[in-house]
């Protein structure tokens, strides 16, 4: 305890020093942190390292052969570090790999190209794995094409030390079992090809950035005869990667030049299939595994990392985003699989997505947005200012609608991008907008409601209302679950307060079914009429609810029951409980529904 | 000196003021007393003195004022730097993004805080010194399992237990001797060391990997401490109704110092016509104004008068007059931040049991009997838990009222009582029935402006509606009006941040770093006054920079939701404050009296808010 009060200093020395003192200590502890919170990491690669592309790079481009219609090519660039690249190739292509990796593959960085061919009969999509370590670039797995590779040692692209002048060779089994092995010969000049010049400058590609690799890869079956040679000059470029490449495959010449961007605009549908299950009664559950189905590798279980529920396309896949790899995962249902039909790398983490029609739109952690068509062929991306967490919404026209955390509305083609309009409601979002009688209609956080005219982004009316967690549209009104307890109808067309329901427990599902509102939470769930606000029917608390609008079927334990419009119940299935350690999402098919986790297996009830 | 008729204070030079046109000059008066008077005033009374510091100790205030500074800049800014920087995203049901860049000055600034109140707790009373080093010890050690290594003690554990060691062989050296500087020297360069050395291995030992450490890091340990911030954020709330209150008193009262009778006529017509029509569409839009809603006001405000009567009555006439609405609002500050504390009581419990759970899970693995505490723990943050501490609380305030009413005190007591029986209130809402019959700002609102409203028109028709009366109704419905409207002091700051949830506390916050200093202007035996200063500039940075964490996430649940604790402690001390006021006012109305500015015994009850 205190005894007697510090006697004052004498003098300014007695203000000086602790003064000076304090702030030695302060600066030194604020620098510590400064330096703690900044580790330095080298990317691995040495002088090949500059040549590969950032996270999230695309690159188009178009191949060119004598005799044969030009094929589009769209290549999007991954990098990580760590296993998470080497476990989501096909199982049978993964030991080979780590066999091929030797090091410690925990701290080894991996540069992913994903390219969509767009034309011609194969329309494959191609996978090519990279690593960079102290042996510079090299080529280490692809698959995706009618052959798959493994090289070990990997192949070397660019050597830690390229430059000018500086020559390498390697040679090693290209698959594995040495089924065909390899040997390659390359060596870096200063651009000098024509072709790939040429190309070059009708791209703005700044050339004193870039560097020509020659190389020679000859090819051998396991008897050691030659299979075929592969003569190429490739155009690299400071964070571009392969800009350009002039080859001669077997004799055959062909060009893969640098592109713009000549993204699939035909043929895509916007439009949302209303979705009718038919005698969902006679639905029975059958267990699946989502698989990837290499033509060389074979079928291989596929693991999924799931944060976010998947959607439904009208095309009839699952759209998944998987979090291992920060890709987004289309899934076709055939029977007891769900098999990988496309996949893609928009760049960043995935922070959500949503589909229009067939069209894929995905807002991720770089602040973009990106689309993909059916194929999972990338349409477009465009920069936001800020991340957009509510997953955009279709205006079921052909258009999509963002709203920003920053409270930004965006309203965009979804096929090609453009730009409609923009708002701003000045407050922060976070959850989606609802599109209905030509308005959009957002809430933010604050619960302020606004309506924006659809064609133009003027602003119909705007309402003071309570903080949400839910939002939908009901023909003319939109419903919103407020955090307040209170389930709340607005007019569209007015802004004006059309009824109010108080609800008991945790929200959990907001469904329209006919012409009625269903409120799910975990106390109940209650359908009311909201048109004369008469309570409908009534029943115990769920943990999930799904609807197509006729049928609901809710989710309690183990339990999956299917209820009609009036509340009685269908049916019931037997379905994983939800897992301590992994979220259960359900989602909602055209014939269908689906449950999944992180992992490999997936639960459908469906039509036997 | 009555309310209305308060010093005459220019604030320009008399003779400059004085000869300009009166079109000119008096409204110049009426906004510079306003300001005055509802601004400067409480910042005057309220902030922190630099009289009598120990050496050392303006050194440490302005470290901690400049960190301060940059918590609210970097709240202020919030938006443009989530735009200018690259953020670090973690996808999944709840998105987490920060600017990445920004990541080390919060670790400063906590761990600044941290050795704030540890450096103020070594010189206080011994069962709070031990509950602060513990809790130091904690969050150390809770910092440094970060730094994890299989079959081998990490070197930044062992730093981090060093750390925990030294200081608590200095605060046990230094306790018996007084304050020194440099006391928060050896505090915050140990912490600060042991930490970011510990932070830093974590980090080389990860980023090989890919995984950056950092921002896992932060968010956990924001998400686990940024709960001791509730209770600043529960007295944070109080400041918007303060300034309602204060607000609506001294502009009728420059209204009534500077312009004629008619002035005030006009503007009481014009307030109830206000209220007439705001109370109409209230009704109108249907929510929160049930009949039950309204009883329930009216039970609320007749058990406040109800507890002011037995309060007098146990003080005995020798102190006749109730305090006024100005005395109400001035002991406000005062009061908040520790009913704050009680309020959340539980909450240092919970979070110093997870922060030991956390340090036992790193360090001996997973064992069943901690997965157990972990759920026994749980219980401490259980809504039943908080409403019955929180009952107990308000009990505990009615308690206090009645004896310190005893000891002839004023005020004070009225403040307790008021705020006692609406956390009673509130708290027996939320545990033994619907809160669907709760009272509500809009329904007191309606309530006190059918009584002011009555009220006027029986002094009309009794023909005893004095000037006095007149004064008193004034400040009532305008003192309603802002009270149901109070979102008039964050909205204009929300719409610059556009951020929501954020501008509330921030006022409030400020309000009080601004104007609730005065307890740390004197010492006592217990609680040295260099102690409190400390004590004072911790709370107050350690609120700030979580609401900066929150606002640089963008995400009010990033740590811990601190509007909506602001919104509690709004609804409790704004409601206790203006139903107080209006009964003041009401009272001061029915004897014809212009409301008091004058407290007599005032200095009675300044001990009452220092303990």
């Amino acid at each position: 305890m205190q005894t007697t009060p510090q006697k004052p200093a004498h003098g300014p020395w007695g203000r000086v020093i602790p003064a000076a003192v304090l702030a030695v200590v302060t600066s030194l502890v604020t620098v510590c942190f400064a330096v703690a919170d900044n580790p330095v990491v080298e990317v691995a690669g040495g002088a090949a390292a500059r040549y590969v592309p950032a996270e999230g790079y695309t690159h188009w481009s178009l191949t060119v052969e004598r005799g044969s219609p030009d094929v589009r090519r769209v290549t999007e660039s991954a990098r990580s570090t760590g296993y998470t690249e080497v476990i989501a190739l096909p199982e049978a292509q993964t030991s080979h790999v780590l066999a091929a990796l030797g090091s410690d593959v925990r701290t080894t960085q991996f540069w992913r190209e994903i390219t969509h061919v767009l034309d011609g009969e194969d329309q494959s999509q191609l996978t090519d794995l990279y690593t960079l370590t102290d042996e510079g670039v090299s080529l280490v797995a692809g698959y995706g094409g009618t052959v798959g590779w493994v090289y070990s040692p990997p192949l070397v692209q660019l050597p830690p030390d390229v430059a000018p002048g500086v020559s390498w060779t390697g040679e090693g089994d290209a698959m594995p079992f040495g089924l065909i092995t390899y040997a390659h010969s390359a060596s870096a000049v200063t651009p000098n090809d024509a072709v790939l010049l040429a190309n070059a400058l009708a791209h703005d590609v700044d050339v004193s950035r870039c560097i020509q690799i020659d190389g020679e890869t000859q090819l051998f079956d396991e008897s050691g005869a030659d299979i075929v040679l592969i003569v190429q000059s490739e155009l690299w470029c400071e964070g571009k990667g392969r800009v350009a490449v002039v080859a001669n495959v077997a004799e055959v010449e062909s060009q893969h030049l640098a592109s713009a961007p000549l993204p699939e605009a035909t043929g895509i549908s916007t439009n949302s299939t209303p979705r009718r299950w038919s005698d969902p009664g006679s639905w029975v559950r059958r267990s699946a595994t989502v698989t990837l189905d290499d033509e060389f590798f074979g079928a291989n279980a596929f693991n999924l990392g799931l944060a976010d529920a998947p959607r439904a396309a009208a095309s009839g896949l699952l759209i998944t985003a998987n979090t291992n790899t920060a890709d987004v995962v289309a899934l076709e249902p055939l029977g007891d699989r769900l098999v990988r039909a496309w996949y893609a790398h928009p760049g960043g983490d995935i922070v959500t997505f949503s589909t229009v029609g067939d069209v894929t739109v995905v807002s991720t952690g770089l602040r973009e947005l990106v689309a993909y068509d059916a194929k999972g062929r990338r349409l477009w991306q465009h920069p936001v200012p800020e991340l957009v967490v509510a997953p955009p919404t279709s205006t079921g026209d052909g258009r999509v609608v963002s709203v920003g955390l920053d409270g930004t509305v965006t309203m965009l083609d979804a096929v090609t991008g453009e730009i409609v309009w923009t708002r701003s409601v000045g407050a922060d979002v976070d959850l989606p907008a609802v599109v209905a009688e030509g308005r959009v209609v957002v809430i933010d956080r604050a619960g302020a409601v606004s309506a924006l005219d659809a064609a133009t982004g003027e602003v119909a009316w705007s309402i003071e209302s309570e903080p949400a967690t839910e939002m939908l549209g009901f023909g003319a009104a939109v419903a919103t679950v407020g955090d307040d307890g209170w389930l709340r109808m607005i007019a569209v067309s007015s802004g004006e307060a059309t009824g109010s329901w108080r609800y008991p427990g945790s929200y959990r599902a907001l469904l329209a079914v006919g012409e009625n509102v269903v409120l799910a939470t975990d106390e109940q769930i209650v359908a009311i009429d909201p048109e004369s606000s008469e309570e409908l029917w009534r029943d115990d608390g769920v943990e999930a609810a799904i609807s197509d609008g006729t049928t609901i079927v809710v989710f309690r334990g183990a339990t999956a029951v299917g209820l009609d419009a009036a509340g009685a119940i269908l049916t019931s299935w037997d379905v994983p409980a939800s897992l301590l350690w992994s979220t259960r999402y359900v989602v909602a098919t055209e014939s269908s529904f689906v449950l999944m986790h992180t992992g490999s297996d997936a639960t459908i009830v469906g039509a036997p | 000196m009555s309310e209305m008729q308060g010093p005459q204070k220019a604030t320009a030079p008399r003779s400059r003021v004085e000869s300009w046109p009166a079109i000119l000059r008096i409204p110049w008066l009426m906004l510079s007393e306003f300001v005055d008077h509802v601004l400067l005033e409480p910042h005057r009374e309220g902030r922190l003195r630099a009289k009598d510091w120990p050496v050392g100790v303006v050194s440490i205030v302005v470290i901690a004022v400049i960190a301060y500074i940059v918590a609210v800049a970097l709240i202020l800014f919030s938006a443009p730097l989530r735009a200018a920087l690259p953020l670090y995203v973690s996808a999944g049901g709840v998105s987490f993004s920060f600017p990445r860049a920004l990541l080390w000055i919060f670790l400063v600034l906590l761990v600044l805080s941290v050795s704030l109140l540890q450096t103020a707790a070594m010189h206080v009373a011994t069962w709070l010194c031990v509950l602060v080093t513990a809790l130091t010890v904690l969050i150390t050690l809770f910092v440094g399992v970060t730094d994890a290594e299989l079959g081998a003690f990490s070197s930044g554990r062992l730093a981090t237990i060093a750390a925990s060691i030294l200081l608590v062989v200095f605060v046990i050296v230094r306790r018996r001797s007084s304050f020194a500087w440099w006391e928060f020297a050896v505090v915050f360069g140990l912490l600060g060391l042991s930490l970011a050395f510990s932070i830093a291995r974590a980090a080389v030992t990860a980023s090989p990997g890919g995984v950056d450490l950092g921002p896992i890091t932060l968010s956990v340990v924001m998400f686990t401490i940024g709960q001791l911030a509730i209770p600043s954020a529960i007295a944070a709330g109080s400041a918007v109704a303060e300034l309602a209150t204060s607000s609506a008193l001294r502009a009728v009262g420059v209204v009534r110092r500077h312009l004629p009778v008619a002035a005030l006529v006009v503007g009481l017509v014009a307030l109830l016509s206000w209220r007439a029509w705001v109370v109409v569409e209230t009704v109108r839009a249907g929510e929160s104004v049930a009949p039950l809603q309204l009883g329930s006001s009216v039970a609320l405000s007749a058990l406040i008068v109800g507890a002011w009567l037995l309060l007098a009555r146990l003080r005995g006439s020798r102190v006749a007059s109730p305090p006024s609405a100005t005395e109400l609002t001035d002991k406000l500050s005062g009061v908040a931040q520790p009913i704050g504390a009680g309020l959340a009581i539980t909450f240092g419990p919970f979070v110093a049991a997870m922060l030991l759970l956390q340090v036992l899970f790193g360090y001996l693995g997973q064992a069943d009997w901690l997965t157990t505490a972990s759920g026994a723990i749980g219980l401490l943050s259980h809504s039943v838990t908080i409403g019955v501490t929180r009952l107990a609380v308000g009990v505990l305030l009615l308690v206090l009222a009645i004896r310190w009413a005893q000891r002839q005190r004023r005020v004070v007591p009225e403040l307790l009582a008021s705020i006692g029986v609406v956390v009673v209130t509130l708290s027996a809402a939320s545990l033994f029935g619907p809160v669907r019959w709760l009272w509500t700002s809009e329904s007191l609102s309606i309530v006190a402006t059918i009584v002011c409203t009555g009220l006027l028109v029986w002094f009309l028709v009794a023909r005893t509606l004095t000037v006095n009366r007149m004064a008193g109704l004034a400040v009532a419905l305008l003192l309603t009006a802002l009270f149901q409207q109070r979102d008039f002091v964050s909205d204009p700051l929300g719409a610059v941040l556009g951020f929501t949830g954020v501008a509330f506390v921030l006022f409030g916050y400020v309000w009080a770093f601004l104007t609730s200093g005065s307890y740390a202007n004197e010492g006592s035996k217990r609680y040295p006054k260099p102690a409190r200063i400390l004590l004072f500039l911790a709370s107050t940075l350690f609120g700030v920079t979580v609401l900066a964490y929150t606002a640089l996430a963008r995400n009010p649940d990033s740590a811990i939701n601190l509007g909506a604790f602001a919104d509690v402690g709004d609804q409790i001390f704004g409601t206790a404050i203006v139903v107080g006021a209006l009964v003041a006012m009401l009272r001061g109305v029915l004897s014809d009296r212009e409301p008091e500015l004058d407290t007599a015994g005032k200095e009675t009850d300044s001990a009452a808010t220092t303990s």
